[in-house]
C-alpha cells in the first residue's frame, strides 16, 4: 500500500476541517475526490503534503509515518502536488519552471558540485515533460504571461518532472474551458497505470473519465466510497452533492 | 556560460572607464578615490547577490563589511594583540575577513531561516544587527577603537616566500582591486549559471512552490547569505587596507542603507549594475563634495524613494530598455526597407 491515512483530523478553534478520516491507496491507482465546497477535500491534500499539521491521526506513505516532516522532506519522499490556485514561478520561463521541478528533490550541495551533469539532465528531463504537457512552443515564454489553462498544465508538468510516486491534483480543470478540460483529461489518462494519482474535481465528467474509485466527502468527514456508478446511485450523495440538480454539479 | 563571461567583461570595461575618467579629472588622487569605489563596488555585488538574486533585502550588510575591515585591522595592528602578527599579517587578515563574517552569517542565518523569519521581518533583523554592531563598536574602545576607530592600518603586503607582494602607489592598488573585483564577479556569475543559480531564482520568485517541489529552500538561502557575507567581508578588508583606517560606523546602518541605494540605482538583478551604482553614487558625492554635499544626500534619499516607488530596475534596466527600443526600431527600419 502506497498511502495509508488513519483517523486523520484537523481542528481550527471549534471547527473540524477534517475528522476521523481513513483512506487506503494502492500503487498505480487513480482516485477521485468529490464533495461540496468546504467538505474537506483540499484540507486532506494539505495534510498529506505537510501544509497543515494534523490534530489527530497520521499519514503513512510508502511504509513511513510522515508525522513531523516538512513539505520539502515529504516531496523528497515522492509526493508532488498541483495546487487548487495555480502556483508556478511567474517570473521564470516555462523551461526554467520545469527544470526546477526536475531538480526539486535533489540535495542542494549537488546543485553546485555536479553542476554540469545536473544542468544537462535537468534540461533533458524538462524537455520530455514539455512534450507531455504540450508546451513545446512556449518553452522560452515567461510563465506569468501564459494563459490560465497553460499555467495549469505547466504546474502539472512541474509536479511530474521529478518522477513522484504520488501525484495530488487539486481541481486540475478549474476555470478551464471545454477544450482545455478535455486536454487535461487526456493528460491524466496518459498517466494512468504509470502513476498513483489523487484528484479533486468538481466536474463529474472529469472524475468519471479518469478515476476508478471515488471518495465522497461531506462536512469534513467520509460520506462514502465506490465506483462512479455506485456513487451516482447513492441516495446520500445525491442529497449532499448532486441534490441541488445535475446542472449545478456539472457546471 | 556565455552570460557569465559577458558579466565579467562588462565589469572590466567599466573598471577601465572609471580609471581613465578619474585619472584625467584628478590624477593620482583621483585613482586613489576610484580604488575605494571599486572596493565598494565589490561590497555592492554582495548586496546584489542577496537582494537582487535571492530576494532577501538586508539593511545590515555593512555589519559583515565592517567585521571584515576590523579582522584586517586586528591582524595587522597592535589594537587587539600586543603587536601585529609575525607572519603575513595582511594575508591572515584577508582570510579572517572572509571567515569571520561567514561564521557570523552562518549562525544568524541558521536561526533566521530555520525560524522561518521571512520578508520584512528578515530585513528588520538585519537592520538591528547593523545597529547592534555599530553601537558595540563605538562603546567597546579596546577592540573597535571607539569613536576614533583604528588608524595606521597598513596597506596590503604579502610575503610569498620568494619575495614580498606589496601594493606601492595608486595604480598598483587600483589594478589589484580591479582584479579581485573581476575574479569575484566571474566566479559569482559562474555560480549563478549553475542549477544552484536557478534554485536561487526560484527562491526569489516563489519560495513556497520551490519547497513543495522538494527543495530545501532554507539551505539555498543560507548558502546565498553566507556567500554574500564572505564577499562583503573581503571588500571590508580591502577598504581597510586602502584607506589605512577602520571605524565602527563601517558596520553601521548608514553604510548598510547606502549599499542598498547603490544597488537600487545600478539595477539590483545585475552584478555590473551593482558596481555601476556604487561608482556612480560615490563619484557623484566626490565631485559635489566641495559644493553641495548636504543636497547630495537629499538627492540620494529622493532617488531611492523614486526608484522604489517606480519599481525601477535601475540604470542597467533603463539601458536594456533603451537598447531594446533601438534594436526594435532598427528591425522595423529593415522591414520597411525590405518591403520597399
Amino acid at each position: 500500500m502506497l498511502l495509508e491515512v488513519r483517523d486523520l483530523g484537523v481542528r481550527w478553534g471549534g471547527i473540524w476541517g477534517l475528522h476521523d478520516f481513513d483512506l487506503e491507496i494502492e500503487s498505480g491507482e487513480i482516485h477521485g475526490f468529490i464533495g461540496p465546497n468546504g467538505s474537506g477535500k483540499s484540507t486532506l491534500f494539505n495534510l498529506i503534503i505537510g501544509r497543515y499539521k494534523p490534530t489527530t491521526g497520521h499519514v503513512k506513505f510508502d511504509g513511513r509515518d510522515l508525522a513531523g516532516l516538512d513539505p520539502d522532506q515529504r516531496a523528497r519522499l515522492g509526493i508532488a502536488v498541483k495546487f487548487q490556485i495555480t502556483n508556478v514561478f511567474p517570473g521564470l520561463t516555462v523551461l526554467e519552471n520545469l527544470s526546477l521541478g526536475v531538480m526539486g528533490p535533489r540535495p542542494v550541495s549537488r546543485l553546485v558540485l555536479k553542476a554540469r551533469d545536473q544542468a544537462k539532465t535537468n534540461v533533458e528531463n524538462a524537455k520530455q515533460i514539455l512534450e507531455l504537457v504540450g508546451l513545446q512552443d512556449k518553452r522560452h515564454e515567461i510563465a506569468g504571461t501564459l494563459a490560465h489553462g497553460e499555467k495549469g498544465w505547466l504546474e502539472i508538468g512541474m509536479a511530474l518532472a521529478a518522477n513522484p510516486k504520488l501525484l495530488l491534483l487539486d481541481e486540475p480543470a478549474a476555470g478551464m474551458g471545454k477544450d482545455e478540460t478535455m486536454r487535461t483529461v487526456e493528460l491524466v489518462q496518459r498517466l494512468a497505470g504509470k502513476r498513483t494519482i489523487l484528484v479533486i474535481e468538481h466536474d463529474m465528467e472529469f472524475v468519471r473519465a479518469v478515476a476508478e474509485r471515488i471518495t465522497v466527502l461531506f462536512k469534513g468527514g467520509l460520506l462514502t466510497e465506490g465506483s462512479y456508478d455506485e456513487i451516482k446511485a447513492d441516495e446520500r450523495v445525491v442529497e449532499a452533492y448532486l441534490g441541488r440538480g445535475r446542472h449545478d454539479a456539472t457546471a | 556560460m556565455k552570460r557569465s563571461l559577458l558579466s565579467a567583461g562588462q565589469v572590466a570595461v567599466l573598471v577601465v572607464g572609471v580609471a581613465i575618467v578619474a585619472f584625467v579629472a584628478r590624477g593620482e588622487s583621483g585613482i586613489q578615490q576610484a580604488t575605494l569605489w571599486l572596493v565598494l563596488g565589490l561590497f555592492a555585488v554582495s548586496v546584489s547577490l542577496l537582494w537582487g538574486y535571492a530576494g532577501l533585502l538586508s539593511f545590515g550588510q555593512a555589519a559583515f563589511f565592517g567585521l571584515g575591515a576590523f579582522c584586517y585591522a586586528w591582524a595587522t595592528t597592535d589594537t587587539l594583540l600586543a603587536e601585529p602578527l609575525a607572519w603575513n599579517p595582511a594575508l591572515i587578515g584577508c582570510l579572517l575577513s572572509i571567515l569571520l563574517p561567514v561564521l557570523v552569517a552562518l549562525a544568524i542565518g541558521y536561526f533566521l531561516f530555520y525560524g522561518k523569519v521571512v520578508g520584512a521581518y528578515f530585513t528588520i533583523v538585519t537592520l538591528a544587527l547593523s545597529f547592534l554592531l555599530g553601537s558595540l563598536g563605538q562603546g567597546w574602545t579596546k577592540v573597535f577603537g571607539g569613536f576614533t576607530g583604528i588608524a595606521g592600518v597598513p596597506t596590503l603586503s604579502i610575503d610569498i616566500g620568494v619575495g614580498t607582494f606589496a601594493l606601492r602607489g595608486a595604480w598598483s592598488s587600483y589594478v589589484f582591486a580591479a582584479v579581485v573585483l573581476l575574479l569575484v564577479v566571474a566566479l559569482l556569475s559562474r555560480m549563478l549559471a549553475t542549477p544552484f543559480g536557478l534554485a536561487v531564482d526560484g527562491v526569489r520568485d516563489n519560495e513556497p512552490r520551490l519547497q513543495y517541489l522538494g527543495m530545501s529552500v532554507v539551505k539555498v538561502k543560507l548558502a546565498t547569505f553566507v556567500t554574500s557575507a564572505g564577499i562583503a567581508g573581503l571588500a571590508g578588508a580591502l577598504f581597510a587596507a586602502e584607506s589605512n583606517y577602520v571605524a565602527s560606523d563601517m558596520m553601521g546602518p548608514v553604510l548598510s542603507t547606502e549599499a542598498v541605494i547603490w544597488v537600487a540605482v545600478g539595477g539590483r538583478r545585475s552584478l555590473i549594475g551593482a558596481v555601476l551604482g556604487a561608482v556612480l553614487v560615490r563619484a557623484g558625492g566626490y565631485v559635489l563634495s566641495g559644493i553641495a554635499i548636504d543636497y547630495w544626500m537629499l538627492f540620494l534619499g529622493g532617488l531611492l524613494l523614486a526608484l522604489v516607488l517606480l519599481g525601477s530596475t535601475g540604470v542597467v534596466g533603463i539601458l536594456q530598455w533603451l537598447l531594446a527600443k533601438v534594436s526594435a526600431r532598427k528591425d522595423r527600419g529593415r522591414e520597411a526597407a525590405g518591403a520597399a
